[in-house]
Parts: structure tokens; sequence; C-alpha cells
């Protein structure tokens, strides 16, 4: 068995083996790098929405405090009415350390204001601290329990 | 876990989870890119906090679902079900594979020529002489080479196979 495990592996590496594959130096130069990019993008897109806000909420400070003639018709600008949260965009914080799935699955559904399905129903515990929506959340719990659960639509 | 404790991690199981990949996607860029992907966000998940039992078993499978986004679906059928499942053999085989590859990589240019010609391309030792100018007895003196160098590389790993000698029948 030993002799057959050593053959396939030989034969394994030598079918693919390239000279310069696998660099880890490398890889690890640019995984570094690109997370450092994506904090970057994240960081730049949070300034520019919260530069967004301010200028937004100057320009109704300016509109609403102009003097304006008594006799002039003011018509509030048209608003559309903001778009309702869907339970998915909304973000909770957890800290589970040993507890059953099938509880942490019930206060997952109450926080969220949603349903799971296919959580098994073997036992398995979740540790984990988590702050964020439900979707990243549930594609955590399937990686560290190696499960299948989705969000009922 | 901070970025000296991650590093030393990515360091140690780069290269096993890189052969991992490569039995899923059996391409060395995808296998690159999948493990790449994974260990970034193995890394931002740790960052927030999250405390895996087993780190070594989840990376493993964090490089397995990223390989099998890479990997075609219609090439899916071909995958073989046993080498996806992240098991104490699976781990066992990729560190395994990772030490041929390293002992490949450090042979002699000429030496790893020979081997490659023998068990990657199934050339017979007189094509081998014949096409590199050298003798049938150099080819085989090459192979012997390359052969002992892979032995020695894996002998670690051949150990932890080995039966205690006073239970025979096990």
């Amino acid at each position: 068995m030993e002799k057959e495990s050593m053959e396939d592996g030989i034969r394994f590496v030598a079918s693919h083996y390239k000279k310069g594959a696998f660099d880890r130096v490398k890889a690890w130069n640019l995984t570094t790098a690109t997370y450092r990019l994506r904090w970057r993008r994240r960081l730049t897109a949070a300034a520019a929405a919260a530069a967004a806000v301010v200028v937004a909420s100057a320009l109704t400070i300016v509109y609403y405090g102009r003097d304006r003639q008594p006799d002039a018709q003011v018509t509030a600008p048209y608003e559309a009415p903001a778009p309702a949260k869907k339970a998915e965009d909304s973000t909770a914080k957890f800290e589970f350390d040993g507890v059953a799935l099938t509880d942490a699955v019930k206060e997952i559904e109450k926080a969220y204001g949603v349903k799971l399905e296919g959580v098994p129903s073997e036992p398995k515990e979740l540790t984990l601290t988590f702050e964020g929506t439900a979707p990243d959340l549930i594609s955590l719990i399937n990686e560290s329990l190696d499960t299948n659960i989705a969000i009922a639509r | 876990m901070d970025i000296h404790q991650f590093r030393q991690l990515f360091d140690k199981a780069y290269m096993p989870l890189c052969m991992y990949a490569l039995r899923i996607t059996g391409d060395t860029r995808m296998a690159e890119d999948a493990v790449q992907q994974a260990m970034m966000a193995v890394w931002e998940r740790l960052q927030g906090g999250m405390t895996p039992d087993n780190v070594k078993a989840y990376l493993y499978r964090s490089v397995r679902n990223e390989a099998l986004k890479i990997v075609p679906s219609v090439a899916w059928q071909s995958i073989d079900a046993s080498t996806v499942d992240v098991t104490d053999d699976t781990i066992d085989t990729s560190e395994r594979d990772a030490a041929l590859w390293n002992a490949v990589d450090a042979l002699p240019p000429r030496c790893r020529e020979v081997f490659l010609a023998v068990k990657r391309d199934g050339m017979s030792h007189a094509d081998i002489a014949a096409q590199m100018g050298i003798s049938v007895k150099t080819v085989e003196a090459q192979i012997t080479k390359a052969m002992t160098r892979l032995r020695e590389a894996l002998a670690p790993y051949r150990r932890r196979s080995v039966r205690p000698f006073f239970l025979p029948f096990l």
C-alpha cells in the first residue's frame, strides 16, 4: 500500500510539475496586497458615502434656511420614500460558544427576521463571534461546520 | 491571530493546500488562485474575530469551496469525490504530495529532466539517452538519484504508517 501510495504521488506530481509554480513568497505578497487594496477601497467608498451625506445635509440646510417672498409658493422637493430595508441587509451581532446549532438558528432567525432551511438534524455545536448580515453569517457557518443552510425565499 | 502567526500558518500550509487544490482543479494556475482566494477569505474572517476549532481543516474546506467555484461545472463529474472530501487522509496525501513536489523542484536540472521524461512522458531509457546525447547508464544513474531523493523526502510520511512491531496482526 505504501509503495502504491508513493507511486501515486510521484505520478501525480510528475504529470503536473511546472518549474516556478506555487511560489509561496509571491503568493503571500499578493494575498496581503489584495487584502490592503480591498480595505482601501472599502474605506474610500465609506468616505465617499460620508461626504455625500454631508453635502446633501448642507444643501438641505441652505435650501430651507433661505429667506423667501411671503406670497411665493414653496413646494417641498419630492423625496422618494426610502426603500424598505430587506431583512437580509440588516446587521446583527452574535457570540456563540459551544451553542447547539439548532438553538443558534432560532436566535439568527429572530434577529434577522428570516427563515432558515437545510439545518442538519445531527447535533452540531457552533463557536463564533460575528457582526454583519445574515447571508455572510450563513456562509461562515456553512464553511465552519460543513453544512448547507440557506435563507428560505 | 496576528499577522505573524498567520504568516507562519501560511508558510507551512501553502504547498499542501496547493497540492489539494491541484487534485481538484488539475491546473496549477487554478490551484494557485483557489488557495490565494481561500487564504484571503480566512484571514478576513480571523480578523473579524472568528475562532474555528480546527484551523487546518477549515483552511482545507475553504480551499475546496474556492476550487469548486473555479472549476467549470461540466468538469465536476470527473472529480473523484474522495479527493474533494476533507479527511485526515486527504490532508496527509496533500502534505506528502507537497514534499514530493519540493523534492522534484530541488533536483539538479539534468536529473529532473530525466526524471520527468520517464515519469511524465513515459519515454524509454534508450530514447532519453538518444535525445539528451548521454549514455543509457547515465540515464539510469540519474533516475536512481532522483528516486533516492524522493524516497528521502517521503521518509517522514512512511514513518506515520509503520505498524508497531509487537502487533503484527494489525
